[in-house]
């Protein structure tokens, strides 16, 4: 392996963003001392990123695979995963602004120091100046979840000891300050060794888009590595900027919405559900069902 | 004169017994001078304990480990003797003593999952022991002095369970081969087929129900070789099985050492589905034996085997079933290099270095 990290990130109808993601990660790369290498994957944009990118892959350490359909998150990065030549792998959003500093020395050398660190993710700010609470979760057990969308955990977010019992689904109990474990970043930011990835396969492809970072997480976790949110560095996370003119279309909504309750369904099928009595699956996948057809 | 006191009442356990018969072996060649030792074992032990430390002086106790008693007689046993350094080999250790201590920390496997005897417990039983064990635990890893692990990954296990505060105090010593199967000899392989060897016991962790489903729909042309105790474990793991499922499995119980010695000079590989281990015995016994490893990709083999192994994920049958045949399939087959601080005399040495470090 020649490289020490491979920054994997996926493209699609964001133009103007990927561009300025890229040049701000390649000048913080430049000023880190790692081996590094881009690798974009474009899923086939309408907007005109092709041509972008095209410019972009005359850099030696960049690589671009345009794929012919939207084939889905997961899918891409697999492709991405399978081109990458380094120690550790950092999944990227094409959303997502690395300024200031360059951490990569200090962040590879934290994982390269602790070998139980099978993941690690850092305080992904969003614009609005609090953290992206995808990005600091816990397992969505059927407690947790249900905790969370009764708005128990909103309620109690403040209230020490009870949040242990009713925050779990963000972790709203755990200082968004300090370093410690969580069980799940997002796939916004998510550097992973690359050895773990390989035997794990990257993502299932079975998830679409949403999910499919919490069920990696839940494989790197339940091989007994750790997964780490560290605050010391901060990315800006512009959130719901993807995906064509979002707040106007109500189609693209209603199809978002869609995947997103039923990547929860495949993660409680794959993970849960011989955990728990057939009475609470069969009414977990009615609630899932009703939430997904609300629109 | 310093005082040193041994905890060995655990000294034919399967792995924590290896670790200790290994360390008496050879405190002698280490031990210093101005050193003398006290051993506390089981009554029946003692005989062993004299023939290999003959200058030490045993006491023997009733008091087994993780009981009351432990807390009341073992106490009072240790107390006498106004040790100078105490060195508890196991986890579970009277929290009411009050002299100084160092403690090995085999293994955080029980802290995290349900598992060996205590899976058998009913729940409210299990958890009531849990929370007494996890209470003794804290005490122990914050009052020692300093603390002995096999890996670095426990290490970092029990810094992220208790602070990075007590990494400090925290000593990765690697195990290694036990002297008694160095001088084990061997003998004529019986075994027809060409085979995989598992050694181990058989609790819930180890996942060798996982792995023998997982052999069996691999359609190898080997034969699952399986090494290890025959009792209520194994029994329940044969109770599930399919007959088609256990048709390639050759199971060896209560081998000798001969016999182990000759198991592993005669697979093709060792192979160890476990999802939790503290250090992993057959792992570098089998690299002393020079056999390639197909094993799950967990952090102790990792740091113990490095890439030269075939990793699967002990969660999913079709990561297992792919290593086989990847491992049948290459030609130059992956052999892990028996590393040099995997030997029991450079076990012994740190140990003795961090004794007299702390008298």
């Amino acid at each position: 392996m020649k490289k020490d990290l491979s920054v994997i990130i996926l493209s699609y109808n964001t133009k103007d963003l990927t561009l300025q993601c890229v040049s701000q990660l390649q000048q913080a790369l430049s000023k880190s001392s790692l081996q590094a290498e881009i690798i974009i994957v474009d899923n086939n944009s309408k907007d005109g990123s092709s041509d972008v990118l095209k410019k972009m892959s005359d850099n030696s350490n960049i690589k671009i695979i345009h794929n012919a359909g939207n084939s889905g998150y997961g899918k891409a990065n697999n492709q991405g995963l399978a081109l990458s030549e380094g120690r550790y792998v950092l999944y990227l959003n094409s959303d997502v602004l690395i300024s200031g500093e360059s951490f990569f020395d200090t962040l590879i050398g934290e994982m390269d120091s602790h070998s139980l660190y099978g993941a690690l993710t850092v305080r992904v700010q969003l614009s609005s100046g609090g953290i992206d609470p995808a990005s600091h979760r816990g397992f969505p057990t059927v407690w947790r979840s249900f905790c969370y969308y009764a708005g128990l955990e909103k309620l109690t977010a403040k209230i020490p000891l009870i949040n242990r019992l009713f925050g779990g689904y963000h972790l709203t109990y755990l200082s968004q300050s300090t370093k410690h474990q969580i069980d799940s970043p997002t796939g916004a930011f998510f550097l992973v060794r690359k050895d773990i990835l390989d035997t794990l396969e990257g993502f299932d492809e079975d998830f679409f888009m949403y999910g499919e970072d919490i069920d990696l997480a839940f494989r790197i976790k339940r091989l007994g590595y750790a997964i780490i949110y560290d605050p010391t560095y901060t990315v800006l996370h512009l959130k719901n900027q993807s995906g064509i003119k979002i707040k106007d279309d109500i189609t693209v909504q209603k199809k978002t919405r869609k995947y997103f309750y039923e990547s929860m369904a495949i993660f409680y099928k794959k993970h849960y559900e011989k955990n728990y009595p057939q009475l609470i699956s069969t009414l977990v996948y009615a609630v899932i069902n009703q939430k997904k057809t609300s629109l | 004169m310093k005082h040193i006191g041994i905890d060995a009442r655990l000294l034919f356990q399967t792995g924590v017994g290896t670790y200790l018969q290994n360390l008496l072996h050879y405190l002698p060649l280490y031990a210093s001078q101005g050193v003398t030792f006290t051993f506390y074992c089981l009554p029946s032990d003692a005989p062993f304990i004299q023939k290999e430390v003959p200058n030490g002086r045993i006491r023997t106790t009733t008091a087994l480990w993780h009981s009351w008693k432990e807390q009341a007689d073992f106490l009072r046993c240790i107390n006498r003797d106004n040790l100078d350094l105490m060195h508890f080999t196991y986890f579970g250790h009277p929290v009411l003593y009050r002299r100084k201590y160092i403690s090995t920390i085999h293994d955080v496997t029980p802290l995290l999952f349900k598992t060996g005897k205590a899976s058998t417990k009913n729940p409210f039983i299990y958890w009531t022991k849990h929370i007494i064990f996890s209470l003794v635990l804290r005490n122990q890893v914050e009052q020692s002095k300093a603390i002995i692990t096999p890996t670095n990954t426990v290490k970092e296990q029990l810094a992220l369970v208790y602070g990075s505060s007590i990494e400090n105090k925290i000593t990765p010593i690697y195990e290694g081969v036990s002297y008694r199967l160095l001088s084990g000899e061997g003998g004529k392989n019986t075994i027809e087929k060409p085979y995989l060897l598992y050694v181990g016991n058989f609790y819930p962790h180890k996942n060798v129900e996982f792995l023998i489903r997982a052999f069996a729909k691999s359609k190898s042309h080997y034969s699952l070789v399986l090494a290890g105790p025959h009792d209520y474990f194994l029994k329940r793991i044969l109770i599930s099985l399919s007959n088609e499922e256990k048709k390639d499995i050759i199971i060896k119980d209560r081998q000798s050492l001969s016999e182990l010695v000759t198991l592993y000079k005669h697979a093709d590989a060792l192979i160890h589905p476990s999802i939790s281990e503290g250090f992993g015995l057959p792992i570098v016994e089998a690299m002393y034996f020079g056999l390639p490893i197909i094993a799950s990709h967990i952090p102790v083999f990792q740091e113990l085997i490095g890439a030269s192994y075939y990793s699967f994920d002990p969660f999913e049958e079709s990561s297992v079933i792919q290593a086989i045949h990847k491992f049948k399939d290459e030609k130059e087959k992956r052999t892990p290099i028996l590393r040099q601080e995997f030997t029991f005399t450079d076990m012994v040495k740190k140990t003795m270095d961090l004794y007299l470090q702390h008298v």
